[in-house]
């Protein structure tokens, strides 16, 4: 007997399993850290709530005080203090306007909202694999929907392939919602949920030709965090793909599937939602938002270990405070180069755009191209966490209908995303708390999970709708 | 009052890069009443390659209180030690951050207290060394320690210098005869042991890191060209038929 087949398995249970698993992580949360100096409460959460706590309560003269030029609305005062008091709050001043609430209503607030946009993130996955992916997983693989209309060709389904539907999508929105990685993360207080949440409504909209809606949500997105705006490439093409007939698009040129009224307006929507938020977000707290939410991140200098293998190369040659003792020797041209952001820039932001207009051709593509999009961007960045991780892996249980590989080869897979995390976790243990030099084996250990992770997005890549 | 006041710190693990300072203060106290009150000042004064993380010390408020944390580094939490904000004038180098905290004793005790103090270790200065894991022991004191009462204290030392910055956080009412000095011996000292770069690995990570990127750039882009040719054959394959 499979889960599949006991009468209870349904979405309804697994959304009612999910939210007690939640609240009571969130319930233990509590009762561990008021016992234990090692918290369960990851160190961010209380990040956001010091910084929810500043911004509800300023200072008096010039200390903690919002700093844009925007204090008040005829007449009414704001009176915002600052989030970025609170040292090391890099993030939008709207995230701990969310969480204003841990200060006069409850400490596990916001724990409750990453949990909640947990669920919702499920139910969201459950929609589109129950409305569009598994519908047209059920199809050729070769075979794509036609554009035009958005409700597609759907024909009267039997009850059986409606019931074998409806498992399909509970089994793989299961997927997330019971991923301990997910409902670990969002119920230590990391709030990559919300952003989560953005991402799927956006790819919700997509899928049903609301591109209005999917251009305010993606700008919502890359307001909250700047990765997103890879996705709007491979929107483009999509865009054309659903606006225009087959006829229309045989006569447009390359540049034309990608600039062209439709997209013009999604690209305005999109951008002037994120200028709109920007502006406002400056308007009240200025430069010290500008600096810390996007600006810190350009010039940000990782230097600690983390699974990028760029981390030991920025560590040796940060620069120093003190003045030079000697004068500095010019570098040769080719190490000028290499030591050069476009060395690892060009590379992460080739493969995110390039794969994005490559794939995001047709809807049914979108979210292939969006994993894509995301685990180039993730391996190929100079710092990753295990955080990161949740950006693609939401995407997973949308993706694994259109996947064609054999059970061994999918071990495979896991075997070595996992194993090449396992590898670079086991030496930086050595590291962080045995205070041993293992600086250079690190760094060869975090090659070998760019390598790794290359291998296992070429094996998904080879395996997408690929003939059964 | 008769006191004793002695003091003893050790650093646990003298490893890694979150160790513990952990101070026993043997303190022998017979107040004249029961109204006397007591209460612990240590004054830590931490090298730059230490430091301690002030919104981490406020959950620890069911011990003790933080009354001061000031210093070379002490928002700049992220950075190596190198990179830290240099010191005008005469500010000395070798010293990071200092923290003073306060803990309140009860009446009559015999017992040692006990202060923790968690502490960081930032990233050192990478150095060129042939034996390929090069590290630095550093060395620093644990705190001072000044005990003040309500009550006059007799027989303990006060003659000790007190760090300008002790000098400033204790309230005045409890200077004078109600205040006891101990400091860590000499020979006492902490040390903690950390690991640095090796900027002999420098041309091998440069190259290396370059060179596994752009091949594993190299080998996604030439995968994904191939798919993306794969699914628009596909595509037209769709069309022709129809």
């Amino acid at each position: 007997m499979t889960a599949s087949s006991l009468p209870s398995f349904t979405f309804r249970n697994v959304l009612i399993s999910s939210a007690l698993l939640r609240v009571g992580l969130i319930l233990y949360s509590e009762w561990h850290d008021a016992r234990s100096l090692v918290k369960y409460t990851d160190v961010d959460y209380r990040v956001f709530t010091d910084a929810a706590i500043f911004i509800s309560n300023p200072g008096a003269g010039d200390e903690n005080q919002a700093a844009g030029p925007l204090q008040g609305f005829f007449g009414f005062n704001f009176g915002f203090g600052s989030p970025y008091t609170r040292e090391t709050y890099r993030y939008t001043p709207l995230l701990a306007l969310l969480l204003t609430p841990n200060a006069w209503l409850h400490p596990s607030f916001g724990k409750y909202v990453f949990a909640a946009c947990d669920l919702l993130n499920g139910w969201l996955i459950y929609r589109m694999l129950l409305t569009e992916i598994i519908p047209e997983a059920d199809q050729s693989p070769g075979e794509s929907s036609s554009s035009g209309s958005g409700a597609g060709k759907r024909r009267k389904l039997n009850p059986y392939l409606e019931e074998r539907r409806e498992r399909m999508a509970t089994i793989y929105s299961a997927v997330h919602l019971l991923n301990p990685l997910v409902f670990s993360i969002s119920t230590r207080g990391s709030s990559e949920s919300v952003l989560s949440l953005f991402v799927l409504a956006t790819l919700y909209a997509a899928m049903n030709e609301n591109w209005d809606w999917a251009g305010v949500l993606l700008g919502l997105s890359t307001h909250w965090k700047i990765y997103p705006v890879v996705y709007g490439v491979s929107l483009l093409g999509v865009i054309t793909a659903t606006s225009y007939s087959s006829r229309e698009r045989a006569k447009m040129g390359r540049i034309a599937t990608l600039v062209n009224p439709k997209t013009i307006r999604f690209g305005i929507v999109s951008a002037s939602t994120f200028v709109l938020l920007g502006a406002l977000c400056y308007a009240i707290w200025g430069y010290p938002f500008l600096f810390e939410s996007y600006l810190y991140h350009v010039h940000r200098l990782d230097h600690r270990h983390n699974f990028s293998p760029y981390f030991y190369l920025t560590y040796l040659i940060y620069p120093s405070s003190s003045p030079p003792t000697a004068e500095a020797v010019p570098l040769p041209w080719w190490n000028e180069l290499i030591r050069s952001p476009l060395t690892s820039f060009v590379p992460q932001m080739g493969l995110a755009l390039g794969t994005g207009l490559a794939f995001g051709r047709t809807k049914r593509d979108l979210v292939f191209a969006w994993f894509v999009q995301t685990v180039v961007f993730v391996v190929f960045n100079k710092v990753c966490t295990s955080q990161y991780f949740l950006w693609y892996l939401l995407l997973l249980p949308l993706l694994l209908p259109e996947l064609s590989m054999s059970w061994r080869r999918a071990f495979s897979c896991i075997v070595v995303w996992a194993a090449t995390q396992g590898l670079w976790l086991s030496e930086a243990y050595k590291l962080e708390f045995l205070g041993e030099n293992v600086y250079f084996s690190l760094w060869v250990r975090g090659l070998i999970y760019v390598m790794g992770n290359c291998w296992v997005l070429v094996q998904i890549m080879k395996a997408y709708r690929a003939t059964r | 009052m008769v006191s004793k006041l002695s003091t003893n710190s050790t650093l646990s693990p003298s490893y890694g890069s979150h160790p513990t300072i952990i101070t026993d203060v043997q303190i022998s106290l017979s107040p004249t009443n029961s109204d006397t009150t007591c209460t612990l000042f240590l004054h830590y004064e931490l090298p730059p390659l230490l430091f301690v993380d002030p919104y981490e010390l406020e959950l620890r408020g069911a011990e003790y209180q933080v009354l001061e944390t000031r210093g070379r580094g002490k928002k700049e939490l992220e950075r190596p030690v190198h990179a830290l904000p240099v010191n005008e004038g005469d500010d000395d180098e070798e010293v990071g951050v200092e923290v003073v905290i306060q803990r309140t004793l009860p009446a009559e005790t015999t017992a040692p207290a006990r202060v923790e103090l968690p502490i960081h270790v930032r990233y050192g200065e990478p150095v060129a060394s042939s034996t390929s894991k090069p590290y630095t022991v550093q060395e620093f004191s644990g705190p001072t320690v000044v005990l003040t009462c309500s009550d006059e204290l007799l027989s303990c030392d006060r003659t000790t210098t007190l760090p300008q910055l002790l000098l400033d956080t204790i309230p005045t009412s409890f200077r004078g005869s109600s205040l006891c000095v101990a400091l860590q011996s000499p020979d006492q000292s902490l040390a903690i042991s950390a690991p640095l770069g090796n900027t002999v690995d420098l041309p091998t990570v440069e190259l290396g890191t370059t060179a596994v990127v752009l091949a594993c750039f190299a080998w996604v882009a030439w995968e994904a060209w191939r798919a993306g040719a794969r699914l628009r054959g596909g595509a037209s394959s769709k069309v022709k038929s129809n």
